[in-house]
């Protein structure tokens, strides 16, 4: 304690105190500051996690619909989400289809999903009794994403010609340029 | 008596800070809790989409093939016979746990490790209900709306995976 005389010591003791008390209210302020702070980078950083969720998933869905637009290709389309394999096996013999040079990516195979655990590539031999139509394959590295599609194909039951779907994957192969 | 009056002022800022986190650490638990949100998905949309024309064993005569569409129509309807002796509705349980074991390939192990059908009609009644493996991840769904003569059939199909 500072030992003061007359009134202007006591106005000192005043000033000194009020000081020490400015102080104390700034500390006290920039601690909780930091504190909501450190409490809102917290929040935010969990929150973008579900962020980078959402954009895995919006990028997967523009990709998937990058296929769905060659589905509906008139070489490939009997309706919506369908693809008529006899047409897909005229095309791979048909040059500007077989080159890639009407579709700009890089391979286009439409497979028909079953429980066989390997892939029969289709030929004019074994057709219909396959489930892997190369429709072009460059050959290129790629990244490749699918869209599920109806595979449709006429097929001889009995006595009569059936034109008879299946569940399969319309696979479009595309390069994927790196970032520099 | 200043220096007690520090002490006091530092003992309330402590009980504000806890206090706050608390609030906090509840916040963050109820948040923690709350089930995954589902999002919508092409993919899953065009699965759906392609499985109703799927040609199914079900020949309702020798010259008609129903396809998965009319087997569940024919199920929310008056489940008729097929010539194999199946129903519309066990050939629909059959034709949809296969496609989906088939499209999707679930494993505890996979990309894919759960999904669920679910096929109702107005008044929530349920046609199917399937099922498979427990949900660790995100879960993607669609939404397929099929009219029929007298009801109005819903296809929800929710299918959980690794992003």
């Amino acid at each position: 304690m500072v030992k003061t005389r007359g009134r202007g010591g006591a106005r000192f003791m005043v000033s000194r105190k009020s000081q020490l008390k400015i102080q104390q209210m700034a500390f006290m302020l920039m601690a909780v500051f930091i504190f909501f702070v450190l409490a809102g980078m917290f929040y935010i950083l969990s929150q973008s996690q579900n962020i980078a969720k959402k954009a895995n998933l919006l990028e997967r869905n523009n990709a998937i619909g990058l296929a769905n637009m060659l589905v509906d290709s008139a070489e490939f389309s009997c309706g919506t989400y369908c693809i008529d394999g006899d047409r897909a096996m005229v095309l791979r013999k048909k040059s500007p289809y077989t080159n890639g040079t009407l579709w700009k990516v890089n391979s286009i195979k439409i497979r028909t999903l079953s429980n066989a655990t390997k892939d029969t590539l289709c030929t004019e031999a074994n057709y219909p009794d396959c489930n892997l139509i190369k429709v072009y394959d460059k050959g290129a590295g790629e990244t490749s994403v699918y869209s599920y599609v109806s595979v449709c194909k006429r097929v001889k039951e009995n006595e009569y010609i059936e034109y008879r779907c299946e569940l399969g994957q319309f696979i479009v192969g595309y390069e994927v340029k790196n970032a520099k | 008596m200043q220096n007690k009056k520090g002490q006091e002022e530092i003992i309330g800022f402590v009980l504000i800070v806890l206090l706050v986190s608390v609030i906090a650490v509840v916040f963050l638990a109820i948040n923690i809790r709350k089930p995954s949100e589902k999002l919508p998905s092409a993919e899953i949309e065009s699965f759906l989409q392609s499985s109703m024309r799927y040609s199914t064993s079900c020949l309702i005569s020798s010259e008609r093939r129903y396809s998965l569409k009319d087997v569940i129509v024919s199920c929310a309807g008056n489940n008729e016979k097929c010539l194999n002796n199946m129903t519309a509705c066990d050939t629909l349980n059959y034709t949809a746990d296969k496609l989906l074991r088939e499209g999707f390939k679930p494993c505890p192990d996979c990309p894919t490790n759960a999904y669920r059908l679910k096929i109702y009609g107005t008044n929530n009644r349920t046609i199917i209900n399937l099922r498979e493996g427990n949900c660790s991840g995100t879960i993607t769904t669609s939404l397929l709306s099929l009219p029929t003569y007298s009801d109005k059939v819903k296809i929800e199909l929710e299918v959980c995976r690794e992003i």
